[in-house]
């Protein structure tokens, strides 16, 4: 007032009308309360116009709507200012539904609207109520919300209440699934679950089960059937491996008796007769008894072979230059050589000493006898570790083999060299070949025609470290 | 050395192994007086004096028994679970021989007590040689309780 700038340039109604909350300002003239102004928020809020209510009674304006029963909002909101004329002090009001008349325009009736409205007074100089300030927040969507939510918890208590009451009458049909699907857990297909022919969930659950079950059911036969194929196959298997042990044995035992006969009276010959034969019946007879030998030779290595398939491995940690040395003391008793033997590191060898023995005086007979034409003759033996394996090597400086037969050299009777040039029975590489590959190693040989051979077999390190 | 004495019952099926197992003896002069028996149930006649053996003195044991196993009507095998199971026979040596290491009876032969398992080799040399040495120890070495 003092700053007749300041004051000239306010217009208090425009700022009234302007403020961003919703007002109402209302004569204290009980029961009218006449509307005296009303702020563009509280217009627009109400749908109404400020022409329309200003210098009207209060529930002219705003009446109950006719629709709700229980609505409370006209005589609350009266008790409400009766309390601010009486005590001459704000009262705040509980949250009000309160809906409020739409305009024509917008289709008419009512719109569902919460307030959270308070009533202040305005006092003269002499205490007495001057005007009411009514305000108002619009609380509609928060109230909406909180009753939406209610209704929806309502809603699922319904639902709940509903489903349970569901479980409860379709008890034994839930049950028959339960014990159904208990059955699948252990492989068992053979009931259904009984259909009530009521169509519900309960049934369509039973279709599905049954039609799984009766799948499942087919696969499990199917599986059983090969099973029993299997098992049949293996019972076969078993018995051509007894069949093959009673042959083994048998070609052992018959072959060997006429073997002896045939050998023992060609001895008896050449002890008591053989001084009345010419020079070609002397030559003639030593063939006979050269091939009974070698036929007995034969037998032996097939044998060996077969014995030493069906051998189990017992490894041992065996010094290999010790196993070498003794390889070669067995060699020298049975064949006399001038080859020249050059042993390198060998190492220790998680193996199976007799076996690994056999496979030593292989190979190393084998260099023996395949070098014994070179002027020189000699076979090295050497081992050399890597990262997963040991591979051990005798090399020989003798006729050597084409590369393109090697894919032969490891079969039972298969020979690369004529009975003429080098005697065999073609047995030894096979039983290198089994042996090695029951310790899980590997064989193989490298050469070239009158180029020496070396033939290598690898020892895996898991098992050749203790 | 009582000439009715019998030293060696060679109980063999097979003529030819017979035929060269008493030749490889007898040119070895470790035998005089051997009887050949060609089956199993022919030995057991013959050590307890039964059937075409009744009457037999069998206080006159053979020293040593050579023994196939593989033989018509009762096997090798047979005859030396009853000889050793005998407490009169129980004591005469018997030596088995087989045509092979690979028999299985190697195992029940040693349970039932043979005394020696000869595997016949296949060579006329190694047949003479190890039937003589086999020859020499049970009839001149091992000394006999009896």
């Amino acid at each position: 007032m003092k700053n007749a700038g300041v004051n000239t340039s306010l217009d208090f109604r425009v700022l009234f009308e302007s403020a961003p909350g919703l007002y109402l300002i209302l004569r204290p003239d009980a029961p009218s309360f006449t509307i005296l102004g009303a702020s563009d928020a509280y217009l627009r809020a109400t749908k109404t116009e400020r022409n329309v209510i200003s210098g009207r009674p209060l529930f002219e304006v705003f009446p109950d709507n006719p629709d709700e029963k229980d609505a409370t909002g006209t005589s609350n909101l009266r008790k409400s200012l009766e309390s601010v004329l009486k005590n001459k002090a704000r009262h705040t009001m509980a949250i009000q539904k309160y809906d409020i008349p739409r305009p024509a325009a917008e289709g008419g009736g009512f719109e569902e609207r919460h307030w959270s409205p308070f009533n202040s007074p305005v006092l003269n100089a002499a205490g007495e109520v001057e005007f009411i300030i009514h305000a108002v927040e619009d609380v509609t969507e928060v109230a909406l919300f909180k009753k939406h939510s209610i209704e929806e918890i309502q809603a699922a208590r319904a639902e709940l209440r509903e489903k349970s009451e569901f479980i409860q009458d379709n008890q034994e049909r839930i049950n028959s699934i339960l014990s159904i699907l208990l059955r699948y857990t252990v492989m068992d297909f053979s009931e259904q679950v009984p259909m009530s022919g009521m169509a519900d969930e309960l049934d369509a659950i039973a279709v599905g089960l049954n039609t799984v079950g009766e799948e499942l059911e087919t696969h499990m036969k199917q599986l059983k059937e090969s099973e029993e194929r299997l098992s049949f196959s293996n019972a076969g298997l078993e018995s051509v491996n007894k069949e093959l042990e009673a042959f083994t044995y048998s070609v052992s035992h018959d072959l060997r008796a006429p073997l002896r006969a045939i050998n023992g009276y060609a001895g008896i010959i050449e002890e008591e007769y053989v001084k009345l034969f010419d020079e070609e019946g002397r030559r003639l007879f030593s063939v006979i008894q050269y091939n009974a030998k070698k036929m007995g030779n034969l037998i032996d290595n097939l044998l060996d072979f077969s014995r030493l398939g069906r051998k189990e491995l017992q490894k041992m940690n065996v010094d290999m230059r010790e196993l070498v040395e003794g390889a070669l003391l067995e060699i020298r008793k049975s064949t006399s050589h001038h080859a020249r033997i050059v042993i390198g590191e060998l190492g220790k060898a998680q193996t199976d000493y007799g076996l690994m023995n056999h496979v030593m005086v292989n190979l190393i007979s084998n260099a023996i006898k395949y070098s014994s034409k070179a002027p020189e003759p000699c076979v090295e033996i050497n081992c050399t570790k890597k990262e997963n394996e040991l591979i051990y090597s005798v090399k020989d400086n003798g006729v050597g083999f084409d590369m393109q037969y090697s894919n032969k050299l490891f079969g039972v009777f298969q020979r690369l060299h004529s009975e003429q040039d080098f005697e065999g029975t073609g047995v030894g590489l096979a039983i290198v070949h089994r042996v090695i590959s029951k310790h899980g190693g590997r064989v193989w040989a490298e050469s070239e025609p009158g180029k020496g051979a070396t033939f290598y077999f690898s020892l895996p390190l898991s098992i050749t470290n203790n | 050395m009582n000439k009715s004495e019998i030293e060696i019952l060679l109980v063999e099926d097979n003529m030819s192994d017979a035929e060269m197992t008493v030749r490889a003896l007898k040119r070895n002069n470790i035998i005089n007086n051997l009887v050949h028996l060609k089956d199993g149930a022919e030995a057991l006649d013959f050590i307890f004096g039964t059937g075409q053996f009744e009457g037999r003195d069998t206080r006159n044991k053979p020293k040593v028994i050579l023994l196939d196993l593989k033989m018509p009507k009762v096997n090798g095998i047979e005859v030396l679970r009853k000889v050793k199971a005998n407490e009169d026979t129980r004591a005469i040596p018997v030596v088995v021989l087989t045509s092979s290491k690979e028999d299985p009876d190697v195992r029940t032969c040693y349970e039932l007590g043979v005394n020696s398992y000869i595997v016949k080799p296949v060579g006329f040399e190694n047949f003479s040689k190890a039937i003589a040495e086999m020859g020499l120890y049970w009839m001149l070495l091992n000394q006999s309780p009896m």
